[in-house]
């Protein structure tokens, strides 16, 4: 529930603690591994200068060695020239000198002696097999001949190889010179280089480096396994060969493949004369073997700051993420409507004021929540109340609630209350569904005027439930029945009421005036007695009277009910006042009232009842002569503003007092103060209150304009103009 | 006065007395029938055929609006003119009705005097 709450966006639930962790973790290690690595680069720059500056001169070094060799050999050749006077001596003696030089260095394998012209004047030899001439060619001849005979300087040949034993070897020749220093011969010695292995074999280069050496063609000649040397290895793979034999200028050491097909780092220093190099290689891990030792330390304080962070990290958030736990717990707790939880968090931080924050919210809410029950008790109570029959449906028509008076109405009793009973009462009275479908589907109400159910008549009114959430949504409806049944028994009683006054009334009147009329007419001459025709002519008064009242009682009753139909067709307003000026023209002229027409020449057609908007014209001029002693009535027919057309009915009358205007279109109000002292008044006070149910019906305005006591009024009425 | 005969349909005795007086002292002739039913057989018996029917709408056995349809159903007696007599306002129309199922006029007896009704019959006959 909670992982469900809290991975809202689909991803799985992680710990705010692990998160935290992992964070400090990554945070350690970054910053761990980039000072490593700036460290490591650095330290690689400034310990490969050293390193280099090293080889070069370890290779110096060797290369001093193998010249010291070779330079050896040269001096001895050299002291045995400039000692013994070779030239000159005789041959025995010469060749006891060779042979006493050849038995001090093993390495030479002969020396001979040669005079100007190259002949060899003495030769000694270690071995009778070795012949000098085989082993000088030609060219070395040549060569030896013009820089020692020439040049007079020291002559070495290229490597050669011994035919049988597979040996590297080099002719070696130094100039004789008398003591003008004059060229006189040539002393020359094969040295056997591989006296020459051992040297390199033992030169120490670092704890397991190792040296060798090269000739310009790649070809090793002296390395410390000797088996490389015999195999007359050509080593011009090796970078730093290559580099030699190409003449590349100032050779750097590089990290490369070296002899023993391992990494290494090597350099090589040529030495001059003889034209080889020495080539040293160092292992890189012994060449690099501080920074790797600083590597490998590196790498222990990663890990031991890794376990560190860890533990750290876990202790910290730990720290940081209990309080967020703990909320989370409580918030947990409230969801589950456990509303009376207090947080204790002590800490004065942002989790301390989220901890204040949240109870102040459950504080509020559970003062929220008992709002709510309080008011939902007192609508429950109102709606137990209720007259009503009240029922709160869900949109399946589940009942939801209903109040007793449902039960009352539908007779179900108190046992018998379940909720499926009141729905089947519903369905035998109404298109329960239906009805229910239609409130919900239009979200209109919808209201039943009359249903019967069993003697009763009820009325009901369905009110969806429109809830707003993020788009309206109907939840629901109310269902309210309300039992008409008295209510109805009443209303037609009265319709009854009025259908017998109607006709019952009218008819005995019918008759005494129209009898009453035909007396006057016929027989009013064979009276003599005037008493008696006014008497007769009081009784008409009379009956048209109560003739009028009973028709006005009829009026008011059906135009409440709004049981008349008011036609809506074109008036002309002016046409109806003259004919109403002239009908009352004669009641006018008996009182010797002035009763005229004040038409406007552009006054538009009206919408509305003719017939019903004659009677209200016939009121309000009938009321002004009625009210008016001596002087003038006139109707005035206007166009009005905002589409419509207004009648004016102005008289020269009583006017009304002030505190009797605000009762003039009331029922049975006629301007008097008193109902004892209605003056000279006829009719039935109904007159201005049915013009003005009629006027409103019609979507007309009726009112009193102005009015002065003594000196007259003006009543008025509109109607919508035709469009 | 032969010819000037006027059907009057009505069960009440204050009013049939009273229209009578009425229409024989404007000299009509005046025949009278209680009941609907009795007017229809009245007309449709052999003789002078009335000017004018007025026709009262409440009575019983055949109300008015039920007799005014079968009169219009006879043909010898269709087009004679019929006055709807009512005291019976209800203010919804049933009056109309009796104009829609072809009276020519229709009035209310309290609204309009005898000498109202004589001259509206006035009228129709000449």
């Amino acid at each position: 529930m909670v992982t469900k709450e809290i991975s809202r966006q689909g991803k799985p639930f992680r710990s705010l603690r692990v998160t935290l962790t992992l964070a400090f973790l990554f945070l350690g290690v970054v910053v761990l591994a980039v000072s490593s690595i700036l460290e490591a680069y650095f330290g690689f720059i400034s310990e490969k200068d050293a390193v280099q500056e090293q080889q070069r001169l370890i290779a110096g070094s060797a290369a001093g060695s193998v010249r010291g060799f070779v330079e050896g050999r040269f001096s001895e050749l050299e002291a045995a020239a400039r000692f013994n006077n070779l030239a000159t001596m005789s041959p025995e003696t010469r060749t006891l000198a060779l042979e006493r030089l050849l038995g001090s260095d093993t390495s030479f394998r002969w020396i001979t002696f040669s005079g100007m012209t190259d002949v060899q004047l003495s030769k000694v030899s270690r071995s009778s097999s070795l012949v000098p001439e085989e082993s000088i060619g030609e060219r070395i001849q040549t060569g030896l001949h013009d820089t020692v005979i020439g040049q007079g300087k020291r002559y070495i040949s290229q490597v050669l190889i011994d035919q049988i034993t597979n040996e590297p070897l080099v002719i070696m020749a130094v100039p004789l010179k008398d003591v003008f220093g004059d060229v006189k011969g040539t002393l020359a010695a094969e040295v056997n280089l591989k006296f020459m292995w051992d040297l390199v074999g033992k030169l120490t280069i670092g704890k397991n480096g190792l040296a060798y050496v090269v000739d310009r063609g790649g070809n090793l000649i002296a390395f410390g396994d000797v088996s490389r040397v015999l195999q007359r290895d050509n080593l011009a793979r090796i970078q730093e060969v290559n580099d030699f034999i190409n003449g590349l200028p100032s050779p750097s050491i590089t990290l490369s493949k070296g002899i023993l097909d391992t990494y290494v780092v090597s350099t090589y220093a040529p030495l001059g004369m003889p034209d080889w190099a020495v080539v040293v290689e160092v292992p890189v891990t012994e060449a690099y073997a501080a920074l790797i030792r600083f590597a490998e330390l590196s790498f222990l304080i990663l890990i031991f700051s890794l376990v560190l962070a860890l533990v750290v990290g876990s202790f910290l958030s730990e720290r940081i993420t209990k309080p967020i736990i703990y909320l989370r717990n409580v918030a947990e707790e409230i969801r589950k409507g456990n509303l009376g939880v207090h947080i204790r968090v002590d800490s004065n931080d942002e989790i301390g004021q989220l901890a204040g924050s949240f109870n102040d919210m459950t504080g509020r809410l559970a003062e929220l929540i008992r709002e709510l029950r309080e008011e939902q008790a007192r609508l429950l109570a109102s709606i137990n109340n209720l007259t009503l029959g009240f029922i709160l449906a869900d949109v399946h028509g589940h009942i939801i609630l209903k109040n007793s008076a449902v039960d009352g109405i539908f007779e179900l009793g108190k046992t018998n209350v379940m909720v499926e009973t009141v729905a089947a009462a519903l369905e035998s009275a109404l298109d329960f569904k239906a009805h229910a479908a239609e409130c919900m589907r239009t979200r209109n109400v919808v209201e039943l005027k009359e249903v019967t159910f069993g003697k009763k008549i009820l009325r009901a009114v369905f009110t969806p439930i429109v809830m707003v959430r993020d788009h309206e949504e109907v939840i629901g409806y109310v269902l309210l029945v309300e039992d008409i049944t008295e209510a109805k028994l009443l209303e037609r009683t009265r319709d009854e009421f009025f259908l017998i006054a109607s006709h019952e009334l009218r008819t005995p009147l019918t008759a005494i005036r129209g009898n009453i009329e035909m007396i006057q007419e016929f027989y009013g001459a064979k009276i003599k007695d005037k008493e008696v025709l006014d008497m007769i002519s009081d009784v008409h008064d009379a009956s048209i009277r109560l003739i009028s009242l009973v028709n006005d009682f009829l009026d008011v009753s059906h135009i409440e009910q709004h049981r008349i139909d008011l036609k809506k067709e074109p008036i002309d307003l002016v046409t109806t006042a003259k004919g109403v000026v002239h009908e009352l023209g004669n009641l006018a002229a008996k009182k010797d009232i002035a009763l005229s027409l004040d038409a406007a020449p552009d006054v538009p057609l009206a919408v509305g009842d003719k017939e019903r908007t004659k009677q209200i014209l016939f009121n309000l001029v009938g009321n002004a002569i009625n009210y008016t002693p001596k002087g003038s009535v006139t109707v005035a027919v206007r166009k009005e503003e905002r589409h419509a057309v207004k009648v004016l009915v102005t008289d020269t009358g009583v006017g009304i007092k002030e505190g009797s205007r605000q009762f003039l279109f009331k029922k049975f109000q006629q301007a008097g103060e008193n109902i004892m002292t209605r003056g000279v008044t006829k009719g039935t006070g109904l007159g201005l209150y049915i013009s003005k149910l009629l006027i409103e019906d019609m979507g007309g305005t009726i009112q009193l304009e102005k009015s002065e006591e003594g000196k007259g009024s003006t009543f008025s009425f509109t109607l919508p103009e035709k469009m | 006065m032969e010819g000037k005969k006027v059907l009057l349909v009505e069960d009440d005795p204050l009013m049939i007395r009273l229209y009578e007086r009425a229409l024989t002292l404007n000299g009509f002739e005046v025949e009278h029938a209680m009941t609907g039913v009795e007017a229809i057989q009245k007309l449709s018996a052999p003789g002078t055929k009335p000017l004018v029917i007025l026709l009262d709408l409440m009575m019983p056995e055949m109300n008015g609006l039920d007799a005014l349809k079968r009169i219009k159903q006879m043909p010898e007696v269709k087009d004679i003119p019929v006055i709807v007599l009512t005291n019976l306002s209800m203010g919804d129309g049933s009056e109309n009705e009796a104009l829609k199922i072809g009276a020519t006029l229709s009035l209310i007896k309290s609204q309009h005097t005898p000498k109202e009704i004589i001259e509206k019959i006035k009228e129709l006959t000449t």
